[in-house]
């Protein structure tokens, strides 16, 4: 029991560290100034397209919706051995847009897609967007923007779920506001460390460092910690997005979710040269907690899970003894209760909980409050058990799919 | 220094921001601090309420030994006695309360148990005239149990087991059954007198209408009171 409440101790104390500094940097930042565009650079969108047929249209057409001088966009779509109708929408969308389309054979990774579509690529910057990833109006221009700061080698963006009808999309939905902005503060203090379904590139980059690896099972982290490596930063728009679809079954999050934590654990590894002070308190605070936050969730669902279990063990056994619950309480109970340290911070961590929630919406209006419960007292748990799944197969050395 | 890495743009914007450090784990800290100084002061409430529960007891106590007196010379049946019992019934579970938030081995907890035994005796003395001298048929059982771990007269988790027993039993019949419960391993004169009365040298232990019985199942009991 005491051993217990060590550990609870521990796994809390851990949570307000987390929680306290990510706080503490976003009070501390100070807020971004940009200048308007003197003159819009050119730009190349890179899009890997492998059997898009449902969603490839869109994603075009909203990049040439931009708010962003059309003349300036050019788009390569690489389609990646598309069997379905992907390939004659591209062929219909190219008598309307300035649009290059790149045939290739699938070879199973997305990386060698956008890989082959970067080389090809004249302008200064490049833009890599999956093929269901959707830009706002604003977001090419602010992108562009951010790149005034000479250290800056990436730009992404505030990222949510195109749908929010069924539970996994809510609850991918409040993931997704939650992350963007924690992505937002690590913006604050240089410390972004992927590159996902939206992100623009100094071309350049490429050119020097490499492309893609297409080795790599997430490549957007790979980028990400190789930016980082060289003390170049990634930019982060907060005020435009983009919608991207997301898996809506069971199955296809968890193969999906096993396969970003296994490259992040990958790709931390590969870099563990990084969780150094010379990288600030992106190498002392911000990697690390991309371990220790996993630990946080792991910690407190394996905990309630075994005071769950246990309490239904008693519970079980009690009304085999003929026991019935008897649901009344009394202000004295109550009390008495509550006076307790562990449930002293469990109220304190529920209100901060809450008070994130509020932040949270300041950025992302459409989340509610009942999504958030269902997504702390349900997803959480489907979180967890898919960072079991991670940490198994990445001790027991299981190769994935991409 | 990671030597082995070029860096092109040098690290002059990597900051270690001391003060952010030093302000989380003095928030943590201060959250920690808050918790345990506000459980303090709530668990100080509590004993507060433990104190005033203490001297209810001693109330009711008193109050028992004026009833007999009283009531040696008046009739007892005009008592409604049901409150008694009731009154009864709200301190064993407010010192369950306490006694599983401050622990089994709290002195304070174990002179409340101490007290409220002797206040149990009282009351299983009235209701046995009660029942005599009205006509009434009120059940009382008598239960010695243990809350060691390694106690020689028997392992606690069957104690607590048949105290689950019992609790079903007297919602059962919630008019008719009242349970006596006695921690062996309270040190109080009256106690030890009916271990020694009953015979009791293992625990669980049941005393009903005046018979010892070991370990009962809620079938068993239902048979033995009616």
């Amino acid at each position: 029991m005491a051993f217990q409440l060590i550990i609870l101790y521990c796994f809390i104390s851990l949570s307000l560290i987390l929680s306290f500094f990510y706080l503490m940097v976003l009070l501390d930042r100070t807020a971004l100034k940009f200048k308007p565009l003197k003159k819009f650079p050119e730009v190349t969108f890179v899009i890997p397209a492998f059997n898009a047929e449902n969603c490839i249209e869109k994603t075009i057409r909203a990049i040439f919706d931009a708010d962003y001088p059309k003349n300036k966009i050019k788009v390569f779509v690489v389609n990646d051995g598309s069997t379905d109708n992907t390939l004659n929408i591209l062929n219909s969308l190219k008598k309307e847009y300035s649009l290059q389309i790149f045939n290739k054979t699938n070879e199973g990774r997305k990386a060698y897609a956008l890989n082959y579509g970067i080389k090809q690529v004249k302008t200064p910057y490049t833009v890599v967007l999956d093929a269901d990833t959707i830009i706002s109006r604003g977001l090419l221009k602010k992108s562009i923007q951010r790149f005034e700061n000479p250290i800056i080698m990436a730009v992404t963006s505030k990222i949510i779920p195109d749908s929010r009808r069924t539970f996994f999309e809510r609850m991918q939905f409040v993931e997704y506001a939650f992350t963007s902005y924690a992505r937002d503060i690590l913006h604050a203090a240089n410390s972004v460390q992927t590159t996902p379904a939206y992100a623009a590139f100094r071309t350049e980059f490429f050119r020097k460092y490499g492309l893609f690896d297409a080795d790599n099972i997430t490549e957007d982290v790979e980028m990400g910690l190789r930016i980082q490596k060289y003390h170049y930063d990634i930019g982060y728009v907060f005020d435009s997005f983009a919608e991207t679809a997301v898996p809506t079954r069971l199955k296809d999050i968890l193969r999906q979710r096993v396969r970003w934590g296994y490259g992040v654990f990958y790709n931390l590894f590969k870099y563990r040269r990084l969780f150094h002070p010379e990288y600030g308190d992106f190498g002392i605070f911000f990697l690390p907690s991309m371990f220790l936050g996993i630990l946080v969730i792991l910690g407190a669902f394996i905990l309630a899970g075994y005071n769950i279990v246990s309490s239904s063990i008693n519970l079980i056994h009690h009304l085999s003894l003929g026991w019935l619950p008897v649901f009344e309480t009394n202000f004295f109970d109550v009390i008495v209760s509550v006076s307790q340290l562990k449930v002293m911070l469990s109220i304190f961590i529920f209100l901060f909980a809450l008070l994130l929630f509020f932040i949270v919406k300041q950025n992302t209006k459409e989340i509610t409050l009942w999504d958030y419960v269902q997504y702390m007292l349900i997803y959480n748990w489907f979180l967890a058990y898919f960072y079991i799944v991670v940490i198994i197969k990445f001790i027991s050395g299981s190769k994935l799919k991409w | 220094m990671v030597k082995s890495d070029k860096i092109p743009n040098g690290n002059k914007h990597r900051k270690i921001r001391v003060s952010i450090y030093v302000a989380v784990i003095t928030f943590t800290a201060l959250v920690f601090i808050l918790g345990m100084l506000l459980g303090d002061y709530l668990a100080n409430s509590q004993s507060d309420e433990l104190n005033l529960n203490q001297q209810k007891l001693f109330l009711m106590y008193n109050g028992l030994d004026l009833k007999e007196k009283l009531l040696a010379e008046s009739d007892i049946c005009q008592f409604n006695i049901n409150d008694l019992l009731n009154e009864r019934a709200k301190m064993g579970a407010n010192i369950e309360t306490l006694e599983a938030r401050f622990g089994k081995t709290d002195p304070s907890i174990l002179i409340q148990k101490e007290i409220y035994e002797i206040v149990e005796i009282k009351t299983m003395f009235l209701i046995k005239e009660y029942n005599t001298k009205c006509n009434k048929d009120y059940a009382s059982i008598l239960f010695f149990y243990t809350n060691k771990e390694n106690d020689i007269r028997g392992k606690w988790q069957a104690s607590e087991d048949q105290g689950f027993i019992l609790t079903a039993l007297g919602a059962k019949y919630p008019e008719k059954v009242n349970i006596f419960s006695f921690d062996v391993n309270i040190k109080n004169p009256a106690t030890d007198s009916l271990m020694e009365i009953y015979k009791i040298d293992k625990v669980p232990a049941l005393v009903v209408g005046n018979q010892t019985y070991g370990y009962q199942l809620l079938s068993e009991l239902d048979n033995l009171i009616k």
